[in-house]
């Protein structure tokens, strides 16, 4: 056998036990996150070298062994256990993830790592938790607000989104949901203690975002023609919760941003978070549309969504005194669940797949030009919130009257007077 | 190996153990199929064992060594240290440029010894270098060397790599007639990614060189290579 055939077969028995081992879940990851801390090291810029298999990019993490001792030095000395790594090159940086041993404060851990030249900066690792309320009901028994409110299935005939990725950071999507067959271009996972699974949060978000329409079945997507990035850095927890953390969302923002997502989905909220503000910083200034979901626990609405530039979404049936929020629908809300079936959503986390779908349609009209918080007409006053067809219509003044009798708008009081 | 390789050898592993706490410093240890640079075998279609020796400094300065097995025209198994040092600066997320030079020696034949400086830019998934060589590999003028690489991530450890160089050179000594001065190589790989191992299998392609070359390569111009290297 030849030097490169026997080489061949090495590097695929590598790759099968990677795989293999990847798929082992890490038991005590998630309970142990409150004593967790993220450690940022210089990933230097990519540079000359004399080795044959360098390939001169951000994304060869060649030198990782230099920083993988810097980061075990680090750990030892701050009695720390080293977990966890991933180079985030649009930072310049390699995260490392350490844990603090019971009964340390973690606030002084990361103060003292933070003191250390050798470090870009730490931070205590975040929890962050989707925003949706109650239980998934079945069956479908309403119809998509959406459609009621904003007529997508007549501004689909000037907009669909097309092939406009749109990366869902979330739980996992069932991707081969039969309304979500075909719409999900890109499946990673981020959450190391367990495999990628088709989950009800990130396959709520991802329906209501980008089902398809006209197949006859489910419901239809605000933006039927994008192409979803389903990004799992959130997992499913016992009590039916959804929750996340600075690490997972970190390294599903930093693929995101590599792989040219032009809308960003963050249906979620959590305590303010300096990697996640580096990475966010970085997606504005590249002109990728932001949205995140409004927590109204949360003071100013937790973050993402209180970030300038962030685009937040609330719910057009909760009260909210937050400035400059974008409104949509976020209750009753009928979209794909796991199990190729259908259900009933409720929480600002779906206000926000609404908003990511519209700003998907403005993108796919202007691909080259960012979609603002400025580009949503509407409010709190009409049902849905956003005016959806002034919304398109203002991205495409040729087409004006097309759609001006069809889709106007209801207001919220008159659409509540016919509920009742 | 000659005493002046081991000095400088030794002067560069020195001057890298005082680099301090800051310093990044990554070594790494190779077998290679077939040691080819810009497309021609630098090991006569041997395999050979490589070990690369690199410093970053926080600020974005860099200083390396690597050390090669090499079987030239001439000087049969010899080894060749190439020493490099520059600056790399991010000039935005994703986006950065470098400048440095090198200096290749050889254990053997001192003719063949050239430096060389460079400049460059880098993206996250693309980059592009030039370089040039006043003697490149002992010639009496000037070489100048264009290359593109990209590396597109299929997932967190395998990446496909691509490389594509244009080199312009001289007319090798003591040939009278014309001969061509442009040789384009090409470089298709799977780069596998396995903790600290690094796994290699490419398919490279050169146009014909010049027989007066110094390179034995009495390969083809087009082979697959393979690398295995573990970086600590």
């Amino acid at each position: 056998m030849r030097f490169a055939d026997l080489l061949l077969a090495v590097l695929l028995a590598c790759t099968a036990a990677r795989t293999s081992a990847q798929s082992q879940p890490v038991p005590d990851a998630q309970v142990a996150e409150g004593r967790q801390v993220l450690v940022m090291l210089h990933l230097p810029a990519p540079h000359f070298r004399p080795d044959s298999g360098y390939s001169g990019a951000y994304t060869d993490n060649t030198g990782h062994g230099a920083r993988r001792r810097i980061a075990a030095e680090l750990a030892q000395h701050h009695g720390l256990t080293l977990l966890s790594d991933w180079p985030m090159p649009v930072l310049g940086i390699d995260c490392y993830v350490m844990q603090a041993p019971p009964g340390v404060a973690r606030q002084s851990v990361v103060a003292q790592l933070a003191a250390d030249p050798r470090v870009e900066w730490a931070q205590p690792m975040a929890s962050f938790s989707a925003l949706e309320s109650g239980s998934v009901r079945d069956p479908l028994y309403a119809t998509q607000p959406a459609a009621k409110f904003w007529h997508i299935a007549e501004l689909h005939a000037h907009a669909t989104g097309s092939r406009v990725q749109v990366a869902v950071i979330d739980s996992g999507v069932e991707s081969d949901h039969p309304d979500l067959a075909g719409q999900v271009a890109l499946q990673e996972n981020f959450v190391d203690a367990s495999p990628y699974a088709a989950e009800k949060h990130g396959t709520a978000v991802a329906g209501i975002i980008a089902a398809k329409a006209g197949n006859g079945i489910g419901i239809e997507g605000v933006a039927p023609g994008a192409h979803l990035m389903a990004l799992r850095a959130c997992w499913e927890e016992a009590d039916h919760g959804t929750r996340c953390n600075s690490f997972t969302l970190g390294k599903a923002l930093n693929f995101a941003l590599l792989h040219k997502a032009q809308v960003i989905n963050m249906s979620l909220g959590g305590p303010s978070d300096i990697l996640m503000k580096r990475l966010v910083d970085v997606a504005l200034a590249r002109g990728v549309t932001v949205v995140a979901a409004v927590d109204p626990q949360l003071p100013g609405g937790g973050f993402p969504a209180a970030y300038p530039g962030v685009i937040a979404a609330a719910s057009d049936h909760a009260q909210s005194s937050i400035p400059a929020l974008v409104v949509a629908p976020g209750q009753d809300i009928p979209t794909t669940v796991p199990g190729g079936r259908w259900g009933l959503v409720n929480g600002t986390s779906f206000s926000a797949a609404h908003v990511s779908g519209m700003a998907a349609l403005l993108a796919g009209l202007h691909p080259n030009v960012p979609v603002k918080r400025s580009d949503f007409f509407g409010g709190s006053a009409l049902a849905g919130g956003i005016d959806a067809c002034a919304t398109v219509l203002h991205a495409m003044p040729h087409a004006a009257g097309d759609c001006a009798c069809a889709c106007a708008p209801v207001l919220s009081s008159k659409a509540n007077k016919t509920t009742e | 190996m000659t005493p002046a390789v081991a000095r400088r050898s030794l002067a560069l592993l020195m001057l890298f153990h005082c680099g301090g706490a800051l310093a990044q410093l990554s070594t790494t240890a190779s077998i290679v199929s077939d040691y080819r640079a810009r497309g021609v075998s630098l090991s006569d279609g041997q395999p050979a064992p490589q070990l690369t020796i690199n410093y970053d400094h926080p600020q974005g300065w860099y200083l390396g060594g690597f050390a090669s097995r090499v079987n030239l025209r001439g000087v049969e198994d010899s080894t060749q240290l190439v020493t490099y040092a520059g600056y790399a600066h991010l000039l935005s997320p994703g986006l950065s440029w470098e400048a440095g030079a090198s200096k290749s020696f050889f254990q053997r034949g001192a003719k063949y010894e050239y430096a060389e400086s460079f400049i460059g830019l880098a993206t996250e998934n693309l980059s592009g270098r030039l370089s040039y060589a006043p003697h490149y590999f002992g010639k009496k003028d000037g070489s100048l060397y264009g290359e593109l690489n990209g590396n597109a991530p299929l997932n967190d450890s395998v990446r496909l790599v691509a490389h594509l160089g244009l080199l312009h050179s001289p007319s090798p000594q003591g040939i009278a007639l014309p001969t061509p001065t442009y040789r384009a190589d090409l470089r298709l790989g799977l780069n596998v990614d396995i903790d600290s191992w690094k796994l290699q299998l490419a398919w490279l392609a050169a146009q014909k060189k010049h027989p007066a070359y110094v390179y034995r390569d009495g390969g083809s111009p087009q082979t697959w290579v393979s690398s295995i290297g573990y970086e600590f």
